[in-house]
């Protein structure tokens, strides 16, 4: 780096340090707007500075180093010691309730079903979402690069998001018939 | 105070993101924090990969000449190799590597072979990594499901976190132990959240590539496999494999050289040598970028023939020639590096507390789990234990397959042994002393071992690191033993 990107990347780690204490004093004091606008306002500036100066890698940089700064904070008082994690009030147990051999089946059948939905089935309707996206972005003539990576990081991300909203879905009648709806959904359009 | 600007959750969907984050959690917990403390030591393969290997010299400039010797001297070891590998010393890896399909060695500046370059705890390392110690090609796809679901855990996270804002900066350090905990797993996740997401994304990209593409291949390639790496990864030429003399790799690397627009070469590979079909390919760092490295193509007798585009080509070529630096932390020296490991510690250290919290609310619920509690902490504590005691096993000579052994029968053994005693912080304390006194005791003994490694930097730092992290971690555990001594009451059984 040059003595202008170097400087460049000095002062958005310095914005990025103000601005996380700005939000911090802004959090102390919660009448305290400005601050809470100049501190974003701050770390995104920051981004750009070391952005300009370091291109993509000074802004990964930038970022860890905010992330570390923001985790000294909590370090710190960590150092003082921290309360064990073990029980420190002690409740009657529970009364179990009485459960049948078939309520047992059903509790264990039920939670493998769950995780076959949330898992693997999940994982089908994202790859078949990808193809279909790939199909729709892969250009005639060029290259299909940039369209295959969004679709490799399209699998992955809506695998994630598709497994948590199963997830999220309370009633097991209705997360099997979204999931079920989905990978019809997605394997019948991404091979016609 | 004013209004709030954000929506306001609705009760019902942050009680349900909570309830599809701790089923994930309870289901994951293990194998991700088995897979989060290998790669935080990972962060440093290369560094405990010299320090196992304490003789292999420091070179940090190779000239084409060496380059060129040392591609003779592997060809000559391995006629039959369909690739040639030079990996030349770097900003924070000043070593000379070279090989073929059948292994590789470390060479000295004048491109001759004084030696084995993998280890056994490296080897150890990168396996239980990459592939959770299974067959690659399955192993492969368990880890990137684990980042998947890291970054499912992730989105559930945040939707079960109202107070994301209200509380960004708060943290309890005593009082109720499950708030305390709730606190530092909330906090620690929101503050380094874009860390969680870039190494389960990218580590995700790198397990799944091969599945997105047998998918993309059925329903875009007519069933061509290759067709998706092709338009990325660019597609090599047809072999022609007519006998031909070894190629001029010292005249790529000077033409490479008088190019001189300030990119340092790291790797060479010879495509198809001693064929007619052969091809130099010069890698080199640009460091101003995320990208692994661009590409330079050389004819066999030295002459350019032009570059991959990785730095300025399509968008997708430079995002996925970007996915290794940005999960290995590998793009700012040793500084950043040292920044992923703490990074990687505090994601440890997040896993570990989810699991505590729901085995305190249980003890609140009046449904105490105090033995899998116990052997949750052996668990945590184990795995980094275990770590540290098959490196002092490595030192001693142990192989590959010696040090998995250990790591997971000593997993298993420490989680029954937590299960059986019953006492989550008693266990954890004991753990934390031996694997203090292991890391003192493989520090100090690696340098009564291998005392030519103490003028190294990089071994003498690895040595250090060990004594004073071993130090640290056995006054802690002793601290904790002595407030911990008046024990708590006993718990309620299971």
């Amino acid at each position: 780096m040059t003595g202008t990107e170097w400087f460049l990347f000095f002062a958005g780690l310095v914005a990025f340090a103000t601005g996380l204490v700005l939000l911090f004093t802004c959090w102390k004091n919660r009448n305290a707007p400005r601050r809470l606008i100049a501190g974003w306002g701050l770390i995104f500036g920051a981004c750009a500075l070391v952005g300009f100066a370091n291109t993509d890698r000074g802004v990964a940089q930038g970022l860890v180093v905010l992330m570390l700064l923001a985790s000294t904070l909590f370090a710190l008082p960590l150092f003082r010691g921290l309360t064990a994690p073990v029980p420190t009030s002690e409740r009657k147990p529970a009364e179990k309730p009485e459960t049948t051999a078939f309520s047992q089946a059903k509790t264990i059948g039920g939670s493998v079903w769950t995780f076959i939905l949330s898992g693997p089935v999940a994982g089908v309707i994202a790859m078949f979402g990808a193809a279909i996206y790939f199909r729709m972005a892969k250009p005639e003539s060029a290259s299909p690069a940039t369209a295959g990576v969004t679709a490799i990081m399209l699998a992955v991300f809506g695998w994630a998001v598709i497994s948590t909203l199963l997830l999220i879905e309370p009633r097991p009648v209705r997360r099997t018939l979204y999931a079920v709806a989905g990978l019809l959904a997605t394997s019948i359009a991404a091979f016609i | 105070m004013g209004k709030p600007i954000w929506p306001k959750s609705s009760p019902a969907r942050v009680d349900r993101s909570l309830s599809a984050h701790s089923v994930m959690g309870l289901v994951l917990s293990a194998i991700l924090y088995v897979v989060c403390v290998s790669g935080t030591l990972a962060v440093f393969e290369d560094e405990f990969g010299w320090w196992e290997r304490p003789a292999m010299p420091m070179v940090t400039d190779v000239t084409p000449e060496a380059a060129q010797t040392a591609a003779e001297q592997v060809m000559a070891a391995q006629p039959d190799t369909t690739h040639l590998y030079l990996y030349m010393p770097r900003e924070n890896w000043p070593r000379f590597v070279a090989g073929g399909d059948d292994g590789i060695e470390t060479m000295n500046a004048m491109g001759e072979p004084v030696g084995a370059y993998e280890s056994p705890w490296n080897s150890f390392l990168i396996e239980l990594h990459y592939y959770l110690s299974l067959p690659h090609s399955f192993g492969m796809i368990i880890v990137a499901i684990t980042g998947v679901m890291l970054l499912a855990m992730t989105v559930s996270g945040l939707l079960a976190h109202p107070r994301i804002f209200r509380d960004a900066f708060r943290l309890k350090r005593s009082g109720q132990p499950r708030l305390v905990q709730a606190d530092l797993h909330n906090r620690l996740s929101v503050w380094t959240a874009p860390f969680h997401i870039a190494i389960a994304a990218t580590g995700a990209m790198i397990g799944l590539f091969v599945v997105v593409a047998l998918v993309l291949a059925q329903t875009s390639y007519d069933g061509d496999t290759r067709a998706l790496s092709n338009s990325i990864f660019g597609e090599e030429g047809e072999p022609d494999m007519t006998p031909a003399d070894l190629p001029d790799v010292s005249a790529a690397l000077s033409a490479f050289l008088e190019q001189d627009h300030g990119h340092h070469p790291f790797m060479i590979i010879v495509h198809d040598p001693m064929t007619a079909g052969q091809h130099v390919e010069v890698f080199a760092d640009h460091e101003n970028r995320l990208i692994y490295a661009e590409t330079y193509e050389f004819s066999a007798d030295g002459a350019y023939l032009g570059h991959g585009g990785y730095s300025d080509g399509e968008l997708g070529r430079q995002m996925a020639y970007s996915v290794y630096r940005l999960h290995f932390g590998d793009f700012g020296g040793v500084a950043m590096k040292l920044a992923y490991f703490v990074l990687g510690v505090i994601l440890c250290m997040i896993i570990a507390s989810g699991l505590n919290i729901y085995f305190l609310k249980r003890a609140e619920q009046g449904k105490p789990q105090p033995r899998l509690a116990s052997g949750w902490s052996a668990c945590v504590w184990g795995a980094p234990g275990l770590m540290i005691a098959s490196l002092g096993l490595a030192l001693l000579g142990a192989s590959m397959t010696v040090l998995t052994a250990v790591f997971w029968l000593g997993l298993v053994g420490l989680s029954v042994a937590g299960l059986v005693l019953k006492d989550p912080v008693q266990i954890g304390i004991w753990i934390r002393k031996v694997t203090g006194a292991l890391m003192i005791l493989t520090g100090i003994g690696h340098g009564i071992v291998a005392p030519e490694g103490l003028g190294n930097l990089y071994i003498a730092g690895c040595n250090t690191a060990l004594v004073l992290g071993g130090s640290t971690l056995l006054f802690w555990s002793y601290i904790q033993g002595a407030l911990n001594a008046p024990r708590p009451q006993a718990q309620p059984a299971e």
